[in-house]
């Protein structure tokens, strides 16, 4: 199968624009095909993490309001604190923000996690040693491995196709990188270059290609990192390449129906890792830019579900975030935070409260909210008790699991 | 101690200070000598004015209407890559790209391109000579302000950004002989900081808005200004070291032995001046080692002048392809974040790997049409392909490999005979496509 030449096999498949038409379906018509939390789950699990960049503010998206929280809530951030028609109430204590309608409903189908007061032990405030503290998993942010890529280690014996156990649909992240074998990674399907479309491969030159490809002996490190990337590639593009869209599109969107396509069409890959197309780092403009990027994730993640159709009960979703940020308002947005809310969803997934909601007028000497439940721990949940890999092995022995599966 | 002028440490000085030497290039720098070679490299005075962009809007046009010209990003992607290709003084176009990777700013969030124009131009300018004044420099440029919000911050209602990244980024390195305290009171130092719209979006201070009270920071307590605070943190020893070991980063390996960092840091703390460091750096025998020689993967951008430089690929076919460097993960003007790109292994992910399949295919197909067409360099290779290894040399050695492995070049043998009997412009077109992905390529 040639890989560089999308375009000519994607017409020869007689593919159309874009992913297949969806008939609709209602979230509890969707739920019934699943069959109830616990059920017996047909078909390989799979886990698409969501990569909220920047910094989400779990404050303007999970929302305290009542006793002492929810009235600090709105002391601390003023102009910034949501009333009235911009909640959606989840309880007497919580509310969502007015822009998640879709989370709303699963949340009253019992099936949204909201995993209260996430963050790790490092204390400061930078995107870097935070990203990478949440890439690694582990609190060493000097770590060369991710978690997603040392699952995918422990997930390689048994795989016929361990290069495709984990796959970002955004470009390489470090959170994919393995120890023995890394995720891969693409990107929204652009095959002109030149102003000339994809010319079909030479079979003479596509042998030699995988012959320069093959390890070589005497190889410094580096070398032999390059000849393998190649031949990632190419494997990568041969399976992968066809359900890749025409156009380009880098929407979160656009990439979760990707990976709905790429699960129907029944890619061994266990692991999504997806990009939210926003900056969430909402120093400026808070109230402008936040209820748009949670309008966008919203449609997105709730479109992906009903997609998947049939197959939903297969997939777990969790977004991940590098930081929450401040409990006061700067006078137009948020500053560098600490504990966060994280979102866990999916048939099989036991909906509500999960971890201890900060208490907001206890914060710590930055002016942030104080964690309470480890990133470990959920990471660690969705590996052991979704993914069937002991998550020891991943993270180090001793780490609490959550009761979200 | 005098580093020999062989042809590999040639070709490895010409990749890494500037973006490859061609063969006259290598063979003129091994005739000159090393050290004669580095202080061509480092005469700044060789660089064209770079007041030759393409037009701008104006500022406030590009507010209102925040829609953003991809094609203008282009044209500029155009302007900054023929400066890369034909400069006299390519050094310093390398020089600008890594100052513009170290103070990442991205016109994804500043919208405006003449703000990014004019921060490139003050890199080009600023970034060969003192690092404070640099630095002070960069804390006033209208780009870097908007992107680090220090148009925001004011006594009162301070905004981190900027202060952080001054620190964490830009001089000391993460948590490196600061705290958060300091950085607080590094922001109340910085307020006051704002544009003119009247005069141009130029700099302007602002008192009502600056924070003139008492601060203490790294130790040095006064009413402090922003300038002050660069100058303490100049006064640092974690600062020369830091940003050496970032120039370290970019220009030779992940990680300096532990020596050679501290002759580069002695270099740079004598005056805090760009050129000393760059002048150690490339004069360094540890620069010129084998795991330094192996030591970078090639940033898109290099690997595509040094692919377009090598193949001689005219105008009329880079300019359109321009777009190709952010294929491959790289767009210029538009770092991911405000810690620059990635590094070596993020240029080796399945995605990026994909893309430069694909260009360098593209460029095979350009170069068979080109021997149809008559062009000197496709015409010349093709020509040599009668006797192999006389064309992998060439071939090669104009993609900046001095050295090819026996593993690559088994690979590129083995397709030559099993091509043996198609035409010469089908023959060309593979081979570049192959050699154009091998590791001695996509290593800088």
């Amino acid at each position: 199968m040639n890989p560089y030449s999308r375009r000519q096999f994607l017409k020869t498949l007689g593919w159309g624009a874009g992913a297949a038409a969806v008939a609709p379906t209602t979230l509890a018509s969707l739920l019934a095909q699943a069959g109830p939390v616990g059920a017996q789950v047909a078909g390989e699990r799979v886990l698409v993490l969501v990569q909220l960049g920047g910094g989400n503010d779990g404050l303007d998206t999970v929302v305290p309001i009542s006793g002492p929280n929810g009235s600090a809530y709105t002391a601390a951030r003023g102009a910034l604190a949501r009333s009235g028609d911009r909640l959606l109430p989840l309880d007497a204590d919580f509310a969502l923000a007015s822009e998640l309608p879709g989370l709303r409903q699963w949340w009253e189908q019992g099936r949204l996690a909201v995993v209260h007061g996430v963050h790790h032990e490092r204390d400061d405030l930078s995107h870097f040693s935070n990203f990478a503290v949440v890439w690694a998993g582990v609190s060493d942010p000097v770590s060369s491995t991710g978690w997603v890529g040392r699952t995918v280690d422990r997930l390689a014996p048994g795989s016929s196709d361990p290069t495709l156990l984990a796959l970002s649909l955004d470009g390489a992240i470090p959170i994919l990188a393995g120890a023995e074998v890394s995720g891969s990674s693409v990107t929204a399907d652009r095959n002109r270059v030149f102003g000339v479309p994809g010319a079909p491969a030479d079979p003479t030159v596509m042998a030699s290609y995988r012959a320069l490809s093959d390890p070589a002996a005497g190889d410094p490190p580096l070398d032999a990192s390059a000849r393998a990337a190649q031949t990632g590639a190419l494997h990568v593009g041969e399976t992968v390449g066809p359900y890749l869209p025409e156009g380009g599109d880098d929407s979160l969107a656009s990439q979760l129906a990707t990976v709905a396509t790429l699960i129907a069409a029944g890619l061994p890959t266990r692991v999504y890792v997806v990009t939210h197309e926003g900056d969430f780092d909402v120093h400026a403009n808070q109230g402008n830019r936040q209820p748009a990027l949670l309008s966008t994730l919203d449609a997105a993640v709730t479109g992906f579900f009903d997609q998947l159709g049939g197959a939903a009960g297969r997939v777990v979703l969790a977004t991940y975030s590098e930081f929450g940020r401040r409990a006061g308002f700067n006078g137009s947005g948020t500053d560098h935070g600490a504990a966060n809310v994280w979102f866990v969803m999916g048939p099989a997934v036991q909906g509500g409260h999960h971890g201890a909601a900060p208490s907001l007028t206890d914060l710590d000497s930055h002016g942030n909210l104080r964690p309470t439940t480890s990133q470990q721990s959920v990471n660690a949940t969705l590996v052991g008790s979704w993914l069937g890999v002991d998550p020891a092995g991943v993270f180090g022995g001793g780490v609490p699991l959550l009761g979200l599966l | 101690m005098a580093i020999a002028a062989t042809h590999v440490n040639v070709a490895h000085l010409l990749r890494r200070a500037a973006f490859g030497g061609l063969p006259e290039e290598i063979e003129a720098g091994v005739q000159a000598g090393v050290e004669a070679t580095v202080e061509r490299l480092l005469d700044w005075s060789l660089s064209p004015p770079d007041t030759d962009h393409p037009p701008l809007p104006d500022p406030r046009e590009q507010l209102a209407d925040p829609g953003g010209s991809r094609e203008l990003t282009l044209e500029l992607h155009r302007w900054w890559v023929n400066r890369m290709l034909t400069s006299p003084a390519p050094a310093l176009e390398k020089l600008t790209l890594f100052w513009h990777g170290h103070f990442a700013t991205s016109l994804l969030k500043v919208r405006v391109h003449a703000a990014m124009v004019n921060q490139n131009q003050l890199f080009r300018r600023a970034g060969t000579g003192s690092f404070p004044e640099l630095t002070k420099a960069v804390s006033r440029d209208p780009a870097m302000m908007y992107w680090l919000d220090l148009l925001q911050s004011r006594a009162g209602a301070l905004n981190e950004n900027w202060a952080r990244e001054l620190l964490e980024l830009f001089t000391m390195g993460q948590n490196n002989g600061y705290t958060q305290a300091d950085v607080t009171a590094a922001a109340r130092a910085f307020t006051g900081y704002r544009l003119d719209p009247a005069n141009g979006y130029a700099f302007v201070f602002v008192p009502r808005f600056h924070d003139g009270g008492t601060k203490t920071f790294l130790g040095v307590t006064g009413a402090l200004t922003g300038d002050d605070v660069i100058d303490i943190v100049m006064a640092r020893p974690e600062t020369p070291r830091f940003v050496a070991s970032r120039v370290w980063f970019r220009y030779a390996s992940a990680t300096p032995p532990a020596g050679v960092l501290d002759d580069l840091t002695a270099a740079f703390a004598a005056r805090l001046d760009v050129t000393d460091l760059l002048r150690a750096l490339f004069t360094h025998p540890g620069f010129y080692a084998d795991a330094v020689r192996h030591g970078l993967v090639g940033q898109p951008t290099e690997s595509f002048v040094r692919l377009i430089r090598g193949l001689d690929v005219p105008p009329d076919v880079w300019r359109p392809a321009v777009i190709g460097i952010g294929f491959l993960g790289q767009v210029l003007f538009a770092p991911p974040n405000v810690g620059g790109w990635g590094h070596n292994r993020t240029w080796l992910a399945t995605s990026v790997a994909g893309a430069r399949a694909i260009l360098s295919r593209q460029l095979g197909v350009w170069a068979a049409a080109a021997v149809q067409g008559g062009h000197p360099l496709a015409t010349h290779l093709a020509g040599l392909l009668g006797q192999p290894d006389l064309f992998l040399q060439t071939l090669f050695g104009r993609l900046g490999a001095v050295e090819v492995s026996a593993g690559t070049a088994d690979a590129l043998r083995g397709y030559l005979a099993d091509s043996a009997g198609q035409a010469a412009p089908r023959r060309l077109a593979g081979a570049i496509h192959l050699a154009a992905t091998a590791p001695e390529v996509v290593l800088q």
